[in-house]
């Protein structure tokens, strides 16, 4: 059962065009959406979240559009930014009152429950929480409340491993029921290869790359060599191409590692070499 | 009522500049002892309601959408919040003018009809004052620069509060003919008022279709 569907998601600025995404998210699974900056992640995640609107296309949550059923959508989506959300002068206690006074399922025992587990102050201003204290206030504001899917945009930016782990393995936990689901953004990759069960790769706002990740993995061979030993067809079938001390770095599609001779080494690349490649490449 | 929790919103977003509102009212307590009619210190109430209504517009910044935005609601229940927070403090310039007539009358003085039809006609400006800011900021967006912010919210209050100031001052200097003309006018302008009162609500109905409007269609990064 999909929890997540884009359908021909297009939005059109002045100077970036997020085109044609189109992918679906199983209950119980979590997905990696990756890219360098200004690929068109945020966009996507802005108009999951309806922050921004479409151009064209459609999305739905559990089979609910917004257009729909605003509030059953907005009321199924946890959501956590790169940038701190809450209104400066708010204090913890403003937080508990508005998120009880709109999510029916808001459980105040158990947002206590994470500020304790947290050490986040309750009289403090939130305005003065550290970068890591504002995240997991965020992440407690989103865990107290019955959501469907968690969507992260760069959250984990700037914690320190410590936090990071213990995010990585609550996202883990929430899906473990097998009817959430978590769409994350992020430049961390290897936060990704931990976790994510899909990847979604873009790149000037076009889809370069989506599939199970271990698929994705096992689709590609990191090779290594000399550049003299490159023959026609092979290079051709390299996938960016990169030079370095000791010769040359690229990914090549598995189907075709018959067209490797003796003189290279191959390895099975990580998600980071596959974006890094792909991004050199340009494809 | 999701609405009147968008309404909260706003008042927690505004709290630190709703800890001066009494100070407002010493000084309108005040004009009214140098000037004695209750018309004063009721166009200085007006005068700090057409200021306050639009402050939540100031204390909007754009990473709060991913919070306020998301809550589960439509576009409607958060515009009607902002307009609630608005006309409420409407209701307080009315009921504290409601106040100084009380006291005005237990001092045994009576409160003429043409200074509740003037009342009416102040009442009926700060609502289309508000309803006209309200367009402006909505359709220029929320986060608009604070230069240009703090213009649009203060210069029509001030402009509203001197003109009064101006013409109490005119009615003062006229002569006993001229004042006992515009005593006599008094169930007429009572009329007028609740006309012009009448007129400003629906303008204000249009204006909260439009602002749903324009805002359902904005992206909030």
């Amino acid at each position: 059962m999909e929890l997540l569907e884009v359908k021909n998601l297009s939005k059109h600025y002045k100077a970036f065009d997020l085109q044609d995404i189109n992918f679906t998210l199983p209950k119980g699974y979590i997905m990696g959406y990756v890219g360098p900056n200004g690929s068109g992640k945020s966009t996507t995640l802005n108009l999951i979240t309806n922050i921004c609107k479409c151009s064209q296309g459609e999305i739905r949550i559990d089979g609910i559009s917004c257009a729909e059923d605003a509030v059953a959508y907005k009321e199924r989506i946890g959501y956590i930014g790169d940038e701190f959300y809450f209104p400066d002068n708010f204090r913890v206690k403003n937080i508990r009152r508005v998120l009880k006074n709109f999510y029916p399922t808001f459980s105040a025992e158990k947002f206590n429950g994470f500020l304790r587990r947290w050490n986040l102050p309750e009289k403090k201003p939130i305005k003065d929480f550290s970068r890591g204290m504002k995240v997991m206030l965020m992440f407690a504001s989103v865990l107290s409340r019955d959501t469907k899917l968690l969507v992260l945009d760069e959250a984990t930016n700037g914690l320190d491993p410590v936090m990071r782990t213990e995010i990585l393995e609550l996202l883990q936990e929430y899906v473990m029921d097998g009817e959430r689901s978590v769409i994350f953004s992020t430049h961390i990759l290897s936060d990704l290869e931990q976790i994510a069960d899909y990847i979604y790769f873009i790149h000037q706002g076009r889809t370069v790359l989506y599939d199970a990740k271990d698929e994705l993995i096992e689709s590609y061979l990191l090779v290594k060599g000399e550049r003299s030993e490159i023959s026609g067809e092979l290079e051709k079938a390299l996938i960016g191409v990169i030079d370095n001390a000791y010769g040359f770095e690229a990914l090549l599609p598995s189907e075709k590692a018959g067209l490797l001779g003796s003189g290279f080494h191959y390895e099975k690349p990580n998600i980071d070499q596959i974006v890094v490649h792909y991004i050199k490449d340009g494809r | 009522m999701r609405m009147i929790h968008f309404m909260k919103i706003d008042y927690i977003k505004t709290k630190q500049q709703l800890y001066f509102l009494p100070v407002f009212v010493v000084i309108a307590i005040a004009l009214w002892g140098q000037m004695d009619s209750v018309l004063i210190p009721f166009s200085y109430m007006i005068f700090i309601a057409i200021i306050y209504a639009t402050s939540p517009f100031g204390s909007c910044k754009r990473g709060d959408a991913g919070f306020l935005v998301l809550l589960p609601s439509t576009t409607a229940h958060r515009v009607l919040g902002r307009f609630l927070y608005g006309i409420s403090f409407v209701g307080m310039a009315v009921v504290s003018g409601g106040i100084f007539m009380a006291v005005y009358q237990m001092r045994g003085r009576e409160t003429e009809l043409w200074v509740i039809g003037g009342g009416l006609f102040l009442l009926a400006f700060c609502i289309f004052i508000i309803t006209l800011e309200f367009l402006i900021l909505y359709l220029a967006g929320e986060h608009m620069a604070p230069q240009i912010l703090g213009i649009v919210r203060t210069a029509p209050a001030m402009g509203a509060f001197f003109v009064m100031m101006y013409l109490m001052d005119d009615i003062e200097a006229a002569g006993p003919g001229n004042i006992s003309m515009i005593q006599d006018a008094g169930g007429a302008l009572i009329k007028m008022g609740f006309i012009a009162v009448g007129a400003v609500l629906v303008l204000l109905a249009a204006a909260i279709v439009i602002c749903v409007k324009v805002t359902a269609k904005r992206d909030y990064v």
